[in-house]
């Protein structure tokens, strides 16, 4: 992590920070940055439904041109009367091409039923999934999610199953909210989520259109999910008012709490967490490596020694 | 009460007006209210008839209050009493003559208007078979026991007496004019599904440019004209936060919605209030665009410090309720202001898809009173409540009451 934010997040010459926003105890700082071009749209990828067997999701690229796809990490699809899946990992995805996930879990126990191909709105798992289904990937078994999810429902006080669609359906209204609560702003490549102002999630994009395919499905699903778990054990502070006696005081006292709290995400921003690298995949110029830290892990994806691609999280939040 | 809670304890306190059974009183939790706005100015309580979206209970207690007052000799107090006795269903009146019998309350204008309302209704027929015992209580009550009961006496002797032949007071009531039949009411809109073409006129047209559409917008301007044309107007210093951020501009089937009813409440309200100043949120509306394009965070608590640092008499702040830059900071500047001596009331308006819209989680300061609108219907509602607040606008307010009187007279007579 030290690195990531060192040599890039801070990097004047590369990304840049936005103002912070935050609501409901989670915050998100906006990342901004050059955009790199010669990659697909994730919204474009086509699902090709579930192939040879549950836990085998295969994936379309129908780009023409040069476009590769970065598949979002732990990308997910949920649908009506079929098994909803979920992928352990990111890939690339070259033109035209078609690529099965063996290694994909089924995120439904109770449910027959194949996804079929169509093109459809996708999912992030939630943050408290995403360390388990990282370090289960490549490991072939559909069924190998299941008891963390129902451990997941048990905290929402959902039913006990290994049914994520009862947190990410029946729950969607409440979900949903988080994308009013949270703007993406123009030109915003990535984010920096915090809970509680501890940092959480790293998230960017290759470019501004890419990461605002990945936002509702980050905001909503990924991170609202924590966001929604500690509002239910947190209530909302009581409001104090300022100490201000007049409109200029009120003024300056609203700008320095407001520098204060920033402060307090920088601090939570410098901390050293080696991150060891380990290459999963190549694409030309790209490649895509899975990363292990102390507290951190996920996967990034690197052309030309640029970041392009990350989405790292906190192991144990969520 | 201030005048503003009170209006607004019209609009949304919906308690229905209660009777015991056998002799009890009826149970009015806010009749001291009532009275005391009465004797604050009776001329001025009897138009509140008219105001918008008054609960149905509400104006029951206007009726009530008006009829166990003395007769005020107003011309505009007797045409407020007409109309609520003309759009207030027939069963519910009868409860309010049942309520002064029990508390024995017989002003003579009261007892006429009993009769009166009784005597030529057209439906007096059915009320006679369905209501008998009430009709006959409340007749009683308004002739007098001795009187009415002289009069049945005759009527059993004689047998071809009408109910009051022989009494003056019949040759008095025969030449009022009756009792219309109530219009039947108009679709109510929350009644149907709420699509982004359903919500007004002046909000379907917004959406359509935010889509893209050309030469609406004269159209535009024209309805919110017209619109504002039926409402109070102040000349007062106002102040309007307008959150255009990123939230604003909604996604799938209602996008566009939220900022396209927003914006029409603003243009509405620049023709009713000529001294706004805008502050918007959020967005910018780039040179010789029409619109704000919503984009960006929401600050909402330094918009109002900015707001309140122009010394207005009014700060309204119209938003979705998502406060983002840090949620609870405008509850805290909010909860600050008292402190800081400034008495300028902010109101707070919502700006919803429909009439279910779930609040919750969208108030980011709970202390602020609180409007809501969906549909350009409810801009009557916004205005009245955005000016209750305001002593210098109480002229403006009755000068429109007394002009919605007069369209709803005009609209009887038609």
């Amino acid at each position: 992590m030290s690195r990531l934010i060192q040599l890039d997040l801070l990097d004047p010459t590369g990304l840049r920070l936005g103002q912070t926003q935050s609501s409901y105890g989670l915050q998100m700082i906006p990342i901004f940055g050059a955009s790199h071009t010669g990659f697909a749209s994730p919204a474009n990828l086509k699902l090709e439904g579930v192939r040879g067997g549950y836990g085998n999701v295969g994936l379309r690229n129908p780009t023409a041109g040069d476009g590769v796809a970065i598949v979002p990490l732990h990308l997910g699809y949920i649908q009506r009367g079929a098994q909803n899946h979920a992928l352990c990992r990111s890939a690339f995805i070259a033109p035209g091409e078609t690529v099965t996930f063996n290694d994909a879990c089924c995120v439904q126990a109770a449910q027959g039923g194949y996804l079929e191909g169509r093109d459809q709105w996708f999912f992030i798992l939630p943050l408290a999934l995403r360390r388990q289904a990282l370090e289960l990937r490549g490991q072939n078994g559909y069924s190998k999610l299941w008891e963390s999810i129902t451990a997941v429902n048990e905290r929402y006080g959902l039913k006990q199953r290994g049914h994520l669609e009862h947190l990410l359906v029946e729950q969607r209204g409440r979900l949903d909210r988080f994308r009013n609560r949270f703007e993406l702003m123009p030109e915003q490549r990535g984010a920096l989520f915090f809970l509680d102002r501890e940092l959480v999630g790293v998230e960017l994009g290759p470019n501004p259109e890419y990461f605002r395919d990945v936002w509702t499905p980050l905001v909503a699903f990924c991170y609202g999910t924590a966001a929604w778990a500690r509002q239910q054990t947190q209530p909302l502070p009581v409001t104090k008012p300022f100490t201000a006696r007049t409109l200029g005081e009120l003024k300056s006292e609203l700008e320095e709490v407001r520098t204060l709290r920033e402060q307090q995400l920088q601090r939570s921003l410098v901390q050293r967490d080696p991150l060891k690298l380990i290459e999963e995949e190549r694409y030309q110029d790209c490649v895509l490596r899975t990363a292990l830290g102390r507290k951190f892990c996920g996967q990034l994806v690197e052309r030309d020694g640029k970041l392009v691609y990350a989405s790292l999280f906190h192991r144990s939040a969520g | 009460m201030r005048y503003d809670h009170f209006l607004r304890h019209l609009q949304t306190e919906d308690a229905p007006f209660e009777m015991g059974r056998k002799d009890q009183r009826p149970r009015l939790a806010d009749a001291e209210a009532h009275q005391r706005a009465y004797e604050a100015n009776p001329v001025f309580y009897a138009l509140h008839a008219l105001a918008p979206r008054v609960r149905e209970g509400q104006k029951l207690r206007l009726l009530y209050t008006l009829l166990r007052a003395p007769r005020q000799g107003s011309r505009i107090v007797d045409r407020c009493l007409q109309h609520l006795l003309e759009a207030l269903p027939v069963e519910s009146v009868l409860t309010v003559f049942l309520a002064l019998r029990r508390t024995r309350s017989r002003r003579k204008h009261a007892c006429r208007t009993i009769l009166r309302y009784l005597l030529n209704h057209q439906e007096l027929e059915r009320l006679l078979e369905v209501r008998r015992p009430t009709v006959v209580d409340c007749l009683e009550h308004a002739l007098g026991r001795d009187r009415f009961r002289a009069q049945r006496r005759r009527l059993a002797q004689t047998g071809t007496a009408p109910l009051l032949g022989g009494d003056r007071l019949l040759g008095l009531l025969a030449r009022l004019r009756p009792i219309p039949h109530q219009p039947r009411a108009a679709q109510d809109p929350a009644s149907v599904t709420v699509t982004e073409s359903n919500r007004g006129g002046l909000s379907a047209n917004l959406v359509r440019i935010y889509r893209g559409a050309q030469g609406l917008r004269s159209r535009v301007e024209a309805e919110a004209a017209q619109l504002a044309g039926r409402l109070p107007r102040y000349p007062g210093r106002v102040t309007l936060i307008l959150d255009a951020s990123g939230s604003t501009a909604g996604y799938g089937d209602r996008e566009y919605c939220c900022i396209a009813q927003s914006v029409a409440l603003v243009r509405v309200l620049a023709h009713c209030l000529p001294n706004l100043h805008l502050v918007t949120v959020g967005a910018t509306t780039p040179r010789g665009e029409f619109l704000p394009k919503p984009q960006g965070h929401t600050d909402l608590a330094l918009a109002l410090v900015q707001a309140l640092e122009g010394e207005p008499e009014l700060v309204i702040i119209v938003s979705d309720g998502y406060e983002n830059v840090e949620q609870g900071d405008l509850a805290r500047v909010v909860a600050t202001l008292p402190q800081l001596a400034l008495a300028t009331p902010v109101v707070f308006c919502h700006s919803k898809f429909g009439p279910a819209d779930d609040l919750q989680d969208r108030r980011p300061a709970p202390e602020l009173p609180e409007v809501e609108f969906w549909h350009q219907n409810d801009f009557d509602e916004v205005v009245y409540r955005l000016l209750a607040p305001l002593e210098p606008a109480r002229e403006a307010l009755r000068n429109n009451l007394q002009l919605r009187l007069q369209r709803k007279e005009a609209l009887c007579l038609a």
